[in-house]
Formats: C-alpha cells, structure tokens, sequence
C-alpha cells in the first residue's frame, strides 16, 4: 500500500490519454523540458506507466507493442509508427499484470499476478478481446512463447516468487491446455530462447535466477528435465540474453562491479568490468557488444575477446529500465531498443544505430 | 510547529506505532534496552520512563553504551513497587557525553522481600540478574521546539553472559534482548527485516533515517532487496560501521533507482558475512555470533509536519 494511502490522503491519479499519438523525440519524464543531447535526438518516450513487460511485433502492417502496465492493471496495445506511438486499446486485467507476449499476429498472451493466470487476448481491429484465461498455478512473472505449431502454443511461466515454473501446452480453438510443473531455482524470472546451450544438443531455454543467483537452461529435448546449471554468482542474476549469433549468453547481475557471459559451446564464463551498481537488463548487440540496463540510463560496451571492455557509451532512459528488445521498430535497418521502465510513467523507443547515437563516456 | 530535523537525529525517534509487530514492546520483565540514546543538553534529550511491578523493592542498574557497545558510564536507583522513575539522560549522563550517541540498558538486580532501597543498589545485588518486572517507555524530548517523539523501547527479558556483573557490563555481557528479533549464527534464511522507506531525493525533503540496533557486531557492507511501492526490486548495498547501534540513510543508497522513494528494503542480517568484515574470519560478526537485533525507520515528512517511527517487521 502506498505511504500516502496509508495516511489516509487521496492519491494523484494519472489517467492515459485514450487513443491518440503521444511521445515526443527529447521530452523529458512529467514533460519537463531539457537540453537535447545526442541520444536525446533519437529517443521516442511515450506514456506507458509502470511497464514491466512487454513485446513489439513487427509485420506487413508495420509494429506494435503490447505491454502491461502494472499498477493500473491493464493491458496496452500500441501502434509504433513513423517513431510515434499510438495507444490503440487498453484492457483491465487483475491486479499485477507482470509481462505480455506476442503469441501470432492476432494473439496476445499476458502474465498476471492475482488470477494466477495467462490471459490471452485476440487482436482485431486494433482492439483487443480477452479469449481465454489459462491457469498456471501461481503468480506469473514472465511468460514466453516457446513454440507455435498448427493452433497449438507452448509456453513458459516463470513466478515472481519460488522455484517452480510450468509449461503450458495451449489448443487455441479448443481451449483446451496440458500444462505441466518442474522446479528450477528461486525467481527464474526472464526465461529466453536459446539457438543452443553447453553440453546439450539443439536449443533450449535459459533464465537467470534472481534470488538462486545462478543461470540455468533446459533443453528442448527434455523440457521437464531438471535445469542445468551454466553458472553461480554472488550477486543477484537478474537477467541473461543471447548473442544473436547465440555464441554467448550475457548475464545482468545487480551488484558486485561486475556482469558475465558465458560462452555457449564452452562454457567458458567471462567476467565483464561493470559500474558498481551493477546492470537489470541486458541486450547482447552482437559478439563484442552488448547494451545493459540500468536506472535512466543504458550502458553500451564493445568487448575485446576475453571480455574486456574497450569501449564504453550511454543512452539516456525514462526510468527504471529493466526490459529491453531489440527490434527495426521504424524499418530503417538499424537496429532500435524498445525499454520498458518498470517504476516510472514512460517508457522508450532509442532508435538505431545505437552505437553510433550514444555518447562516448569519458 | 518546528519538528526534529533529521540530521540532528536518527536519534528523534518517534512513536512505535500500535500496529502488529513481532517485537515485544509493553511488557514487564527483567530489563529492557532503550536502543537510540543521545542528548544535546537538557533542551534535545532522551527521557524514559519506567514502572516497577516486582513486588518489592528492586535495585534498576543502568549502563550507557556506545554504539561499539563499548561501557561508558553506568549508574543503579531502586524502585519501590509500583514505583515510576522518570530517567532524563541529560541528567544522568554526567559531564562530556553531550552529542555522544549510544543505548541504554537497564537491568533488574538481585532482589527480594529484604530488599529495601538503601540496599537495593548494593555491589551484591549487581552480580546477577534478579526477578525482576519493570517496563518503559521512552522519548526523544525538544524544548526548544515544544516537540516530542517516542523511541521504541526493547522490551526483556534480558539473556546476559556468564558472570556478568551489571555494575560493569561490558561489550560481550548482553547475549539476546528477546523483545527483538531473536537467532543464531548464519548462514541461514531469516530473520529478513522488512525497513521501510519514504524519501524524495530533496534535501529537507522527505526522508528517512533507518536505525538497526544487535547485540552483536554487525559492521560491514550488507547487500539488501530494496523495494519500491510496485513490487519493484533492486539489489543494493548499505554500510554499517558501528558494531551494534548504528543507522544509515536510503536516499544515499548507490545504485537506488530514483523512482524508488516509497517503499521498504529487506534485510537478513545473517544471511552473509560481509564482505569487508574485520577480520575477514568473521570472528564476533553477528553472523557467527547470531543474538538480537531490532530495526525503525524514523520518516518525515514535511507536508505531515511530523516525524514518525515505522517499526521493521520481520519474519
């Protein structure tokens, strides 16, 4: 409950401002305005309060977001285009919506905490309608799509709390679900796709563990086998993200100076030189460049082969910026990040190239 | 009306409020511990309160340590039954403790029906604990800005080391306080102290001072979830460099998302020796040493016009 409830004083409700175009490319959080800087020029910030979780699709009709904004329940449905953002549809959920997914091009799948659940909402005319409420047995954090096939969509539910995570087989036009538990670590929050992991044949599935503070990763061999563990650490593994070449799986962890990656046929972990305050999110560019995330800011690093950093650069962020992906959001061939800041009212769009629009640290 | 100004005091500690906690406050038993003490004159003191319910006469021994636990100055008045004694610390700390920040343990003695208050004080009657019923209260007391505030009071029963004689208490002699949170040597899973927080990043703005009082020595730099008002979470470290009374301020914290301004931050004193604990063995941490510890949030808001003191709940 908030301090001001608590007290008994009305709280300052933010209402969105239904379905127009919003976000401006310098604007600053609460409209205040500022000195451009660089990166400032190639920032689209727009109204997306308390994003936890969130995915652009991009099609033949261009990209669009599908977000939740956690402390209003709802789940948002933007259209990005011509580097602006459109509110098309916003949808109630219950309480603490944590993460939402793409699962095709007319489906919607979000994560929420009170019902236990992954709703999935069906895309039509810009608007969206919930189709089925899919249990998963506690309250989901994360919820990715591991594999769509004829109508049938297999899923991962990762908690906000504890160590078990489920997999939910999902028959679209029966409604019908197989799911099925297994124990992983404590707060495997963020599970990703992995081309491949160590040790293992084909690809699998990855996640950092927050409070287990290690990574694990399956294989889509054996999803319900016990999860290997790629690698431990002292400090709180927030995050893991592969290479798009899947050679490394970089980890955010949030304190200790220092983030990782692991090599992916080796196993080999490197250490990599990072602020004290540590990284939440984390965007592996390629090989040797990543991009982590941290509170308003982004941090670019380009690696020499042992994973020391031979250069650094930033981006300025709305907020509190602990979703990042990398998707062509304006169709220009760069590369653009999409941040969801997961405790402030904004969250952005940085347009590529990204490297070359950051500022040099000195 | 002017309230305590924070940076006077992690010492003004307010009202230890009448919601459910864990912590036993209000009780009698052999001695209770007031963990923040500090006084700047007879104007800015601590003043506490006790009855006496033991059925007869009682010698009250007291010591004043430091916030290393270190014996500054002690001293030892008997109670009647039925008896209330105000305690005003500018009064009784003697000379030079002005500004000198500690805590306060007082300790029934050796006692009994031929207890009289001539004798209650006697060197005899300080080499034990004695059956004892007394309770307190206590405040942070301005004059000058005809302000007040109540600092939670630990309640007993008192658990002392072997032989300790309370005239001469030293920095091993209090093992546990069981109004606290209680426990054992770590590495173990609770107790976790949920701290509450409510800032604004403004100097003169919205703060909070968190206090964190333990029989045992929790210097070091101890890594902690900090929580934001949405379930956000971020992994932080604070530094204690007191051993056993000490406080630190969240809107300080490195690395604390600066949206995080409401919200509480949880801690497990034992789940990890820290890492830049001397010596690095962890002899006497209370890590290795488990024992008592007790955490409050002192807030203010100047919007409210008032300090308050939050309790740490905990597991």
């Amino acid at each position: 409950m908030k301090f001001l409830r608590w007290l008994g004083f009305s709280v300052c409700v933010v209402f969105l401002a239904g379905c127009q175009a919003q976000g401006s490319l310098i604007s600053e959080p609460g409209g205040a305005a500022s000195r451009p800087t660089s990166d400032d020029l190639h920032r689209l910030s727009f109204d997306l309060p308390q994003a936890w979780g969130g995915q652009v699709r991009c099609g033949t009709g261009g990209c669009q977001l599908a977000a939740v904004e956690h402390e209003e329940s709802v789940v948002a449905l933007h259209r990005l285009q011509d580097r602006k953002a459109q509110l098309l549809d916003r949808q109630k959920v219950a309480y603490h919506p944590d993460s939402a997914i793409w699962l095709a091009d007319n489906l919607i799948a979000a994560a929420v905490e009170t019902t236990a659940s992954i709703d999935v909402f069906r895309v039509a005319g810009d608007r969206m309608t919930r189709i089925a409420q899919l249990p998963v047995g506690f309250g989901p954090r994360d919820v990715v799509l591991v594999r769509a096939e004829g109508g049938r969509y297999l899923m991962l539910a990762t908690p906000y709390r504890g160590q078990d995570v489920v997999w939910i087989d999902w028959a679209a036009e029966a409604n019908t679900i197989d799911a099925k538990k297994s124990t992983w670590c404590e707060a495997p929050w963020h599970p990703v796709r992995m081309d491949r992991i160590p040790g293992e044949q084909g690809s699998g599935i990855a996640a950092a563990c927050l409070d287990g503070k290690k990574v694990v990763a399956v294989s889509e061999a054996n999803l319900l086998a016990a999860p290997k563990v790629l690698a431990s650490f002292n400090a709180i593994a927030r995050q893991a993200r592969p290479t798009p070449s899947g050679n490394w799986l970089y980890v955010a962890l949030e304190t200790g100076g220092r983030n990782a990656r692991i090599h992916m046929d080796s196993g080999e972990l490197q250490w990599i030189s990072a602020p004290p305050t540590g990284a939440v999110s984390v965007a592996p560019l390629a090989d040797d460049l990543v991009i982590w995330g941290d509170d308003q800011k982004l941090t670019l690093q380009r690696l020499d082969a042992q994973g020391l950093v031979v250069e650094t650069r930033t981006l300025r962020t709305s907020g509190f910026s602990t979703g990042l992906q990398l998707v062509d959001v304006d169709g220009d061939g760069s590369l653009d990040v999409v941040v969801l800041n997961s405790s402030d009212k904004r969250s952005d769009i940085l347009f590529g190239p990204l490297w070359e629009h950051a500022v040099p640290s000195r | 009306m002017k309230k305590f100004a924070l940076a006077a005091v992690a010492a003004a500690a307010a009202l230890g409020a009448g919601v459910a906690q864990a912590y036993t406050v209000g009780t009698f038993s052999n001695g209770v511990v007031v963990p923040n003490v500090i006084h700047n004159g007879a104007a800015d003191t601590t003043a506490v309160g006790l009855i006496n319910q033991t059925p007869n006469v009682v010698g009250v021994f007291w010591t004043f340590f430091d916030q290393n636990s270190n014996h500054v100055t002690d001293g030892c008045f008997p109670m009647t039954p039925k008896d209330f004694q105000p305690f005003v610390w500018s009064a009784m700390s003697g000379l030079g403790l002005e500004g000198k920040r500690g805590y306060l343990v007082f300790a029934t003695g050796i006692n009994g029906p031929a207890t009289t208050v001539a004798n209650a004080c006697a060197a005899a009657n300080s080499a034990a604990l004695g059956a004892g019923l007394i309770a307190a209260n206590a405040f942070q007391v301005d004059v000058t800005n005809k302000d007040l505030a109540f600092v939670p009071v630990i309640d007993g029963p008192l658990a002392l080391a072997g032989g300790t004689d309370l005239s001469t208490m030293g920095p091993a002699s209090l093992v546990a306080v069981f109004g606290a949170r209680t426990f054992g040597a770590g590495p173990a899973a609770a107790p976790v102290f949920n701290m509450r927080y409510y800032i604004d990043g403004a100097a003169a703005g919205n703060d909070t001072r968190i206090v964190v009082w333990s029989t045992g020595n929790q210097s070091g730099t101890h890594t902690v979830n900090m929580y934001d008002d949405a379930q956000n979470r971020k992994s932080v470290n604070f530094k204690l460099s007191f051993s056993e009374l000490d406080w630190f301020d969240p809107e300080t914290i490195a690395g604390r998302p600066a949206s995080f301004v409401d919200g509480f931050i949880e801690w497990n004193p034992i789940a990890a020796l820290p890492a830049d604990y001397v010596p690095a063995t962890g002899v006497g941490s209370l890590f290795a040493t488990g024992g008592s510890a007790f955490t409050y949030s002192l807030i203010s808001a100047p919007a409210f016009g008032a300090v308050q003191t939050v309790l740490g709940a905990h597991n």
